[in-house]
């Protein structure tokens, strides 16, 4: 029996506590994900700071990962691609391949939610398409000409992430995977959009396009009890969304969870809005559900991955390569 | 100028520099590199250091230093990780500080930050970086990565996350412009060099001279770091070497001829033969009463893994004890 797709989860390696004790919670919870039958662990980058994440190097993260996990997939989700030198990244994508046994998945985007790092890094944020565009071309040279086979097969591992419609066109030109969801992006006006442009334009005969949708899923004994969890660790999106334009006025905690497309409740609450979510199982081939807020602890974490590997994904088709064992 | 009043006990590592005469053999290369720093960990060395190749040029196959050590970290607990060297010059220096930090955290501590400026024009040339830029390159690059390291302000009030505090004290350079190590406050790493560059005694006088007007309280750090090959004596280990040793010197020397074996590995820094005459060769170095480390690359190119292994045990078991109870100060 075939999944319908494959599930998979993203965490910004968000600074709980010490950052060794942040890195071995990191292990720990791709270690909890593969054996819930989990496909794919994405790791965010965030650079300097400013970031909420203690992660600038995925990639490293994911060779610690690599050493302590077998068959989950080790994605970047995602690198941001104008502050990276495309043959070095080349390179460190390859080693970490071949020692992951071939289980490397690259996410790639062009930064537009780092702003302020952008001239840490002497990048000029208003060139950031042409620069992503023209080290993506590097990039997929390197693969492309390896005499490595840990090299080449990487060509076919590549996942953009971008919120316009050009950027979904060139993910597809370029037969590489897609990714929404990163950001925060209305699932009807602006996801949904993207996602048919993408499969659009999709012409490659000998392969199938692969769209990765990324939700928020945080499963609680009801929706009140979700969102008083959430409460304190939403409040700053709050002011964020404001300054982006995206919420005006007085801003409730549930209208907060409602813009940042939060799933959330009792398995239940969470199927029902799973299904009616308009850009999500009818074109997804990878389901990356994020459960982790500013304050979750991994155990938190982990019990939410449980839930939806075990109670939730199953509603939709999806079983653990696991069950029945 | 032998033993200074500065001085540490000397420590003992080993450097892999991942040698596969074939691309094809990278993995099994990476595979074994993990067996020689267990091998290196138990039998007590203080420091595994691995080098950094590009599209395997000398026939190196770990471009990735850093992803190598991350890995292996979880794989080992207390021996410390270095790199011997990074070639500065073609990393981006601030993702370099990301990547240094995130291991050094995810090591425990156990970074150690060698860096050089790089010679291989082949290199170079794949990354479209002129050869000629590389000292302007190397100090832009050491500027801002040692800045990041410390915690300073990279741009408004951004500093790199995660917070590294100590790593700063773990920055290794190989250079011959050894005042600039010593008053950037990093270790001085002496790697062979060719007969007509200025000798390591020099280099260590420099070095140690402003060493101690920067630093008095502080112990200098150098490092010593040289082909080993311990073997049944000589000859034996001139047939095992010789092939590889050819090949790399007609790389310069094009018509470099197997009669002159003995000179070229003389002129590379090698010490070969049975480990007592190893110890008796090393005993006649004017350099190693100054070196705070001590650092041996037990393969060239076509060492088979056991071959390494063999190699790296005559060294810990005969030659570091030999070589500690000689230059050991403390």
């Amino acid at each position: 029996m075939t999944n319908p797709f494959k599930l998979g989860f993203l965490t910004h390696v968000s600074a709980d506590a010490e950052p060794q004790i942040t890195y071995n919670n990191l292990i720990k919870l791709f270690v909890a994900a593969e054996k819930f039958g989990y496909e794919s662990g994405w790791i965010a980058q965030h650079h300097l700071s400013r970031g909420t994440g203690l992660s600038p190097s995925p990639l490293l993260l994911l060779s610690a990962i690599a050493a302590h996990t077998q068959h989950i997939h080790l994605a970047t989700g995602i690198t941001v691609l104008p502050f990276e030198d495309p043959i070095r990244l080349a390179e460190d994508a390859t080693v970490l391949n071949s020692l992951s046994n071939k289980r490397v998945q690259l996410g790639l985007g062009s930064g537009g939610a780092n702003v302020v790092s952008f001239p840490a890094f002497n990048v000029e944020y208003e060139k950031r398409s042409d620069i992503f565009n023209n080290k993506l071309n590097v990039l997929q040279n390197q693969f492309e000409n390896s005499s490595l086979p840990d090299a080449q097969i990487l060509r076919k591992k590549l996942w953009h992430s971008h919120s316009t419609p050009e950027g979904a066109v060139l993910a597809a030109h370029q037969s590489n995977g897609f990714l929404l969801g990163t950001a925060v992006h209305n699932p009807a006006t602006v996801q949904k959009p993207l996602a048919e442009a993408y499969l659009n334009t999709w012409d490659n005969k000998n392969e199938k396009p692969r769209l990765g949708i990324i939700r928020a899923v945080f499963p609680a004994t009801d929706r009140q009890t979700a969102q008083q969890e959430l409460a304190p660790d939403l409040k700053p999106f709050g002011d964020w969304l404001k300054r982006e334009k995206l919420a005006a006025g007085e801003i409730s905690v549930a209208d907060i969870i409602d813009k940042l497309n939060v799933h959330h409740g009792s398995v239940g609450d969470i199927t029902s809005s799973l299904q009616k979510d308009p850009c999500l199982f009818g074109y997804l081939t990878d389901f990356i559900v994020v459960v982790q807020s500013a304050s979750s602890t991994i155990d938190d974490a982990i019990k939410r991955l449980d839930i939806i590997a075990n109670e939730i994904a199953p509603k939709f088709g999806w079983q653990s390569r696991y069950s029945g064992q | 100028m032998t033993k200074n009043n500065g001085k540490t006990k000397l420590t003992f590592g080993f450097l892999n520099r991942f040698y596969t005469p074939s691309i094809n053999t990278t993995l099994s290369a990476y595979h074994s590199g993990l067996s020689l720093l267990k091998q290196a960990e138990q039998t007590g060395l203080t420091t595994g250091w691995v080098a950094q190749h590009h599209f395997h040029t000398e026939t190196g196959a770990l471009p990735s230093p850093l992803v190598w050590l991350a890995h292996a970290a979880q794989h080992t607990r207390h021996i410390q990780l270095g790199t011997a060297v990074i070639i500065l010059p073609l990393e981006p220096a601030l993702r370099l500080a990301e990547d240094a930090a995130v291991l050094n955290v995810l090591s425990d501590g156990r970074l150690e930050l060698g860096l050089g400026k790089g010679f291989d024009t082949e290199s170079f040339d794949h990354f479209g970086i002129p050869v000629e830029n590389r000292n302007k390159l190397y100090d832009d690059h050491i500027a801002t990565l040692t800045n990041a390291l410390a915690g300073k302000n990279i741009i408004d009030d951004l500093v790199l996350s995660p917070p590294v505090p100590d790593l700063v004290h773990k920055i290794w350079e190989s250079s011959r412009n050894s005042c600039a190590v010593a008053e950037r406050g990093n270790g001085l790493i002496l790697a062979p060099q060719p007969p007509d560059k200025p000798a390591h005694s020099l280099l260590i006088e420099q070095y140690l001279n402003t060493w101690r007007t920067q630093k008095p309280q502080t112990p200098a750090r150098i490092a010593f770091m040289r082909a080993i090959i311990p073997g049944a004596d000589k000859k034996t280990v001139e047939a095992e070497i010789g092939s590889d040793i050819l090949r790399y010197v007609r790389r310069f020397i094009p018509e470099a001829s197997a009669n002159s074996l003995q000179t070229y590995l003389k002129n590379a820094g090698v010490f070969w033969g049975h480990p007592e005459e190893i110890i008796e060769d090393l005993s006649q170095d004017p350099t190693l009463g100054s070196v705070s480390h001590f650092a041996a690359q037990v393969q060239t190119f076509s060492t088979s893994a056991d071959q390494a292994s063999h190699r790296l045990r005559l060294y810990t078991e005969q030659i570091v004890p030999a070589i500690n109870s000689l230059f050991g100060g403390a």
